[in-house]
């Protein structure tokens, strides 16, 4: 097995994990944590990709990505606060207020 | 002037006039201003007609083309002038203007802004009217006509705080509508048949041949507006109604001119009935029996105008009768000397009713002596319609009688009518000019101005000339215009003669009897049968057609679309279990999404 196909691996299983936990989690922040995971199974996979295509590209892609996530942790932080105010618990399973 | 703007004055004039009394409302508010324009606008407007007529030897048509589509020209507007629209304009102009003067004594009373009303509706019925006239096709024709109609609409319902007169006015209305529904549809059926509307296209087609089928179609409907606009039985009954409206205006729209639209849509479409025998049949004796059946109802009316509608009808009968046995002429010519002497007999009437404020026979009596010229008026008229000779009335119904020589049916009714006829207005002259008064009112009453009496003075004087312009008038229509003297005509002087003897040996007396008919008849006639059948038509025909339309559109029609919403919602419903609003589940369901498009894309294809 080469490095790449090691690397490729290793995003899969983080990439599953994280939607594991993102469909079996109910805390809103073990979510997020989830969700990163995900966003970093895909950076290993440009990484690695780039490695193997002898380019910058994919490694200035995976840095533009990492900022754009921690972008995205922020508003989702932002949100998960807002629904400890307004509701008083962070589970999701609290929230379904979108119910037919 | 040239003779084509000439013809486009006679129609525009009046309807300037109407436009500026109706819009300028300084000028509206001014009655005396608003007659004057009004009546300058007649007076040129008939100007322009007198100077037309010698030029009905060249008939010319004026034409714009009107509704292009798809470039063709379905229908033009346009004027058209010849020998057949020539009498009729003047005849027009004339009655109008005078009945016009005539209405500046007679509302004397009314108020300025009700007059300024009054002069634009009168003046945009001379339009409507001189249009209709001069009117090149059927699809213009029909425009004027109804026009011709809202302003008869507007005219009877004058007096509108009366509750009678609004009755009457949508009365009216409706009763010409129902006759108007089948022209309209006639004028589908000219399209279909000729592709044209154009009444000299359709006459040219005719004449190259005649319709393979359905020729008495369009006819048929035509006179369907023709019934209802010259108050043809069964569709009269608006006529008496409609004299709630001032005495002027039932002497020019409801004897002498909108009244003879109908009679002149049947002249200038002649050739269409003659084309279709079985229609000019059913026209015919629908005009004698209108002509008998009116005249009836006249003998025993107490309302001295409702004496004068019955008689309108019953005259309009006779117009009817004789074009559907194939003479125009004798038609048409008793149309101009009828308007004449009917118009005179209305604007007496009006002197009457004016001093004596009131309609009823029965509260007058002795007029003659203070209204020394309104009952010589009135009784010229009287003798112009009974057709004693020389007066013009006689021209006429010698030739109405020459026509029917040989429809023995039609010609009992007729002579029936015309035995009748001088019974009635004798009767009418006899209980309100002569004998004692029968009321405080009728004691001391004053004979009106001048302004109502010159108009009515014309008008005398034409009622009693108006028979010498035959041969002329024959000329014009070029139609062989000849007096007969036979036994038939002698036979109607005859029985118009005792008639009027009738009349004076029944009303005659000092304390004449308002009612000589026997009491079965009278009831029979006063029972309004014809209104009553209106009324059950509705509640039991027109109201069960509703009904099952009605049905039809709540359950057929609303039903599909009731069905259409209560499938939505059903399926709406089923499938709101499917949200459930809890967020991962929307995430599981996009993965398996996601997974189901990649197994596509990878084993799929």
């Amino acid at each position: 097995m080469s490095d790449v196909q090691f690397c490729l691996l290793l995003a899969a299983l983080l990439f599953s994990i994280g939607v594991f936990g993102l469909l079996t989690r109910r805390n809103a922040i073990a979510i997020l944590l989830s969700i990163e995971l995900m966003a970093n199974a895909v950076n290993i996979n440009l990484v690695a990709f780039s490695r193997v295509h002898g380019g910058a590209t994919g490694q200035v892609f995976a840095l533009f990505a990492i900022a754009l996530t921690v972008a995205e942790v922020a508003v989702g932080l932002a949100l998960v606060i807002l629904m400890a105010r307004q509701r008083r618990t962070i589970d999701v399973g609290e929230a379904t207020d979108l119910r037919g | 002037m040239n003779v084509h703007s000439l013809a486009l004055a006679i129609p525009v004039l009046p309807v300037a006039a109407a436009a500026l009394i109706g819009l300028v409302r300084p000028i509206g508010r001014r009655g005396g201003l608003a007659a004057a324009i009004s009546i300058a606008a007649a007076a040129a407007s008939l100007c322009c007609a007198l100077a037309l007529l010698p030029h009905t030897s060249a008939p010319f048509v004026l034409k714009l083309p009107w509704l292009q589509v798809g470039g063709r020209t379905l229908a033009e507007v346009g004027l058209s002038f010849s020998g057949i629209s020539g009498p009729m304009l003047v005849m027009v102009g004339t009655v109008a203007l005078m009945v016009q003067i005539y209405s500046v004594g007679y509302l004397s009373d009314e108020g300025s802004g009700q007059r300024g009303r009054y002069f634009t509706w009168q003046s945009l019925f001379l339009f409507s009217m001189q249009g209709f006239v001069l009117s090149p096709n059927l699809l213009q024709l029909f425009c004027f006509y109804e026009l011709i109609g809202l302003c008869s609409f507007l005219l009877i319902g004058y007096y509108y705080e009366r509750p009678t007169a609004g009755r009457a006015a949508l009365k009216a209305f409706w009763i010409t509508k129902l006759g108007d529904v089948g022209f309209l549809i006639g004028l589908l059926v000219a399209w279909v048949q000729y592709q044209s509307f154009d009444l000299a296209t359709i006459a040219r087609t005719l004449e190259r041949g005649p319709l393979e089928s359905g020729a008495w179609l369009l006819p048929a409907l035509l006179f369907c507006g023709v019934a209802s606009k010259s108050a043809q039985f069964p569709l009269h009954v608006w006529l008496p109604d409609a004299m709630e409206g001032p005495t002027p205006v039932s002497a020019l729209l409801h004897a002498a001119t909108m009244v003879a639209a109908g009679v002149y849509l049947l002249v200038s479409t002649s050739f269409l009935f003659v084309a279709s025998p079985v229609v000019s049949s059913v026209v015919l004796y629908v005009g004698a029996f209108t002509a008998v059946f009116a005249a009836i109802q006249g003998a025993v009316q107490h309302d001295i105008k409702r004496v004068l509608a019955y008689s309108t009808c019953s005259q309009l009968g006779l117009m009817v009768a004789a074009i559907g046995a194939g003479s125009v002429m004798a038609g048409y010519f008793h149309l101009m000397t009828h308007a004449f002497f009917k118009a005179l007999l209305f604007l007496a009437a009006g002197s009457a009713i004016h001093a004596v404020h009131t309609n009823d026979l029965r509260l007058m009596g002795g007029l003659g002596r203070g209204m020394r010229w309104t009952g010589i008026f009135f009784a010229v008229g009287v003798l112009a319609l009974a057709g004693i000779p020389p007066l013009s009335g006689f021209f006429s119904k010698e030739l109405i009688l020459a026509s029917l020589e040989e429809q023995p049916v039609a010609l009992v009714l007729v002579l029936a009518t015309t035995f009748m006829t001088p019974y009635y207005m004798g009767r009418a002259f006899l209980l309100a000019f002569r004998g004692e008064a029968r009321s405080d009112s009728a004691r001391h009453p004053h004979e009106s101005g001048w302004s109502m009496r010159g108009p009515m003075l014309v008008l005398a004087l034409l009622a009693i000339v108006s028979g010498n312009f035959l041969w002329s008038f024959g000329r014009m229509i070029r139609q062989p215009a000849e007096l007969h003297f036979s036994p038939i005509a002698y036979l109607g002087v005859a029985l118009a003669i005792a008639g009027l003897g009738l009349a004076w040996v029944l009303h005659g007396k000092k304390q004449p009897a308002i009612d000589a008919l026997p009491p079965a008849v009278l009831q029979a006639a006063r029972s309004s049968l014809v209104d009553q059948l209106y009324v059950v038509g509705w509640k039991h025909v027109l109201f069960v057609l509703a009904a099952i339309v009605s049905f039809f559109d709540r359950y057929i029609v609303d039903g599909v679309m009731n069905l259409v919403a209560w499938a939505g919602e059903r399926a709406g419903s089923a499938l709101r279990r499917t949200q459930t609003g809890f967020a991962q589940d929307y995430v599981l369901a996009l993965f398996l999404g996601l997974l189901a498009l990649v197994a596509w894309g990878v084993w799929g294809t």
